[in-house]
């Protein structure tokens, strides 16, 4: 081990003393460093697990990539079977399915409600969405037949809907109906399911029907509003987007998870750096102790950095040194603090639990925010960069301590009192 | 002895410092000449210039005019790096307060100076060690300058200094500080090691009786030296 390495070591922990005041700056400088890397890796990591998230949710509920008409005088793709075909065709592809959306009148007795319509073809809607995992009541087996409706949890909550109930169906083209001098009549559905998807857009008021009957009450004939497609690997949507353009053509448009759910993300990502941006001050004042912590030693080693210099120590030796020594705090405090933030993050649960059991507001916490899942993503990659910035960061802090001792003149260092 | 070259000479060396608005002149016009293997004493009044002198002649500090050869190179107006390297391999330094590293123990110490030098082997860790059991200390290897007497730090810090096997060792007093007794065995540790390594030696003292064991013998008056 080089000399300037050795020493820098040697005097963060000095050989068979336990305890000095010198070793109580340093303690306080790696205690800095760990907490800024302790705040930078847990908040990073939950917010980082809240996009992983909402990702899981937006590709489960709705696919990889979305198909839509791009003729904007015409939003229906009119031959969703012959499209979906196509798509099937392409490597990376797993399934496909068509889907429609819209707005109905669904009611029980007196009890109306203005519901999310997502339709499904009961056929292919497994091969994209595993409805069989949000379903908490009821089962899928030839369940999503034309007179049966699967409800959200909000949404049956509302209606006071269980299984097996039936409810009535109007659809808006009710007008259209009426002036055509018609009397509709709303259709009667069958409960066969309840779900939740944990995405609360979904699970608030939003029903679920077979593609048919929405191509019914809707008068779509055979055209579906889009279509939703899995893929085999999950990162390879940028890829499967580009060759899905060039194989459909202008005539429909094809959407990435993300693009379709840009706002959401566009504001966990807005979270994400400002959460980011409150924790940089904190690496900041840890580098400010250092920067006091390296230079109160050097001051109170004068006479040992004269005597390192005697002895042959090169000034650019000395400056190495010292800022060695401030890398191994930063190297000592990232690991304390990762090592504190992992330890955390596995017991965020208890601890959660523990703070809400405290404020009597347990119940009205988990409701809210289902704080007990708090989500958690390492990112690999993140973590090195924030433990190489904090070495750095350290490193840094040091050079100014640094140029300090490579200044001083031996000779007057070693008559030092 | 004589015929020996010359491996560290001083020529015409001045040197004086500036102290509020008086210029003090220490040194003017020393000339010094050391070779392999040479005991010389240095003796002269507090303030006269003798640890003035080993700094210039270690490089330590610049003279005001005059020269300093290493084996017959000028080495005056190196830069503080080479002149860092030069000290590091050829000379070693004993001085009056032992200046031990705190954090380490005596083997470590002993042993920065060789890893200073480049060298931190398994041969420079035997060395240590040997000379360790040589000043009499193989038994406090492991124990913390803070735990040493006075005689026992010196005795690591002439360790130290005779590690790298310096050509030549300069002594700044390196008895002040003990008593009797414990001086007169360091003294002739640092005498007799640096005559089996054939390393010129050049003590600095107060001690008469010291300094008469040179072969020679030199006084520091009025900035020069003269034969005591």
């Amino acid at each position: 081990m080089p000399w300037p390495l050795y020493l820098a070591f040697k005097q963060i922990f000095p050989t068979g003393r336990k305890f000095t005041l010198q070793t109580l700056f340093y303690t306080f400088s790696i205690l800095g460093v760990a907490m800024g890397v302790f705040l930078l890796v847990v908040s990073q990591s939950i917010m980082s697990g809240f996009g992983r998230m909402w990702q899981d949710k937006i590709v489960m509920t709705g696919g990889d990539l979305s198909i839509y008409s791009g003729d904007f005088n015409d939003p229906l793709i009119r031959d969703p079977k012959k499209v979906a075909a196509v798509i099937r065709q392409q490597p990376g592809v797993k399934g496909v399915t068509a889907f429609a959306g819209g707005k109905g009148l669904l009611q029980r007795g007196n009890l109306p409600s203005y519901p999310d319509i997502l339709a499904l073809d009961a056929a292919t809607a497994s091969e994209v969405i595993p409805l069989k995992t949000f379903l908490i009541e009821g089962t899928l087996d030839g369940n999503l037949h034309d007179q049966a409706v699967i409800l959200s949890t909000g949404l049956a909550q509302k209606l006071g809907a269980h299984l097996g109930d039936k409810v009535r169906f109007t659809s808006p083209t009710i007008i259209q109906k009426v002036n055509n001098g018609e009397m509709p009549v709303p259709r009667e559905l069958e409960v066969t399911g309840i779900f939740s998807t944990g995405f609360p857009d979904l699970d608030r008021e939003t029903m679920i029907i077979s593609l048919e009957l929405m191509q019914d009450f809707y008068e779509l004939g055979g055209a579906a509003h889009g279509l939703s497609v899995r893929l085999a690997d999950r990162d390879s949507y940028l890829a499967l987007q580009k060759n899905l353009k060039k194989v459909l053509g202008d005539r429909l448009d094809v959407l990435t998870w993300k693009e379709k759910e840009n706002n959401l993300l566009f504001v966990l990502g807005m979270e994400r750096t400002m959460i980011l941006l409150l924790t940089i001050p904190i690496y900041i004042v840890s580098g400010f102790v250092i920067i006091c912590t390296q230079l109160v030693v050097v001051f109170s080693k004068t006479r040992e950095i004269g005597l390192l210099g005697a002895l042959g120590a090169r000034p650019s030796q000395l400056a190495l040194g010292y800022c060695l020594q401030g890398g191994a705090i930063g190297l000592l405090g990232a690991v304390v603090g990762l090592g504190g933030s992992l330890s955390f993050l596995a017991g965020k649960d208890s601890i959660v639990r523990f703070i809400a059991g405290l404020s009597g507001n347990k119940d009205i916490l988990t409701d809210f925010y289902s704080f007990y899942d708090l989500p958690v993503h390492f990112e690999p990659m993140n973590i090195f960069l924030m433990m190489v910035s904090a070495v750095t960061l350290s490193t840094l802090a040091s050079v100014i301590p640094a140029i300090a001792a490579a200044l001083k003149k031996p000779a007057e260092a070693l008559r030092s009192e | 002895m004589s015929e020996l070259p010359v491996i560290l000479r001083a020529e015409n060396l001045a040197k004086s410092f500036r102290l509020a608005d008086q210029s003090i002149v220490v040194l003017r016009g020393l000339n010094l000449e050391l070779r392999p293997g040479d005991f010389s004493s240095i003796r002269g009044e507090s303030g006269s210039g003798k640890s003035t002198l080993l700094n210039l002649l270690s490089g330590l500090e610049q003279p005001d005019t005059g020269g300093i050869w290493w084996n017959g190179e000028e080495v005056t107006h190196l830069s503080p790096s080479a002149l860092a390297t030069r000290r590091a391999r050829h000379l070693g330094l004993v001085f009056q307060s032992y200046h031990l590293v705190p954090e380490l123990n005596v083997l470590e110490n002993i042993h920065l100076a060789s890893r200073i030098a480049g060298k931190f082997d398994a041969a420079a860790r035997a060395r240590a060690l040997e000379l360790l059991r040589r000043v009499g200390l193989e038994h406090r290897l492991q124990g913390l300058p803070s735990r040493l007497s006075g005689g026992e730090r010196q005795r690591v810090a002439v360790a130290r200094a005779l590690i790298n096997q310096p050509a030549v060792v300069l002594a700044d007093e390196p008895t002040g500080n003990l008593d009797e007794a414990t001086a007169e065995s360091v003294l002739h540790l640092i005498v007799e090691v640096c005559a089996e390594q054939g390393a010129a030696l050049l003590l600095v003292t107060h001690n008469p009786e010291f300094a008469s064991r040179a072969r020679l013998q030199l006084r520091l008056r009025g900035g020069m030296l003269e034969p005591a």
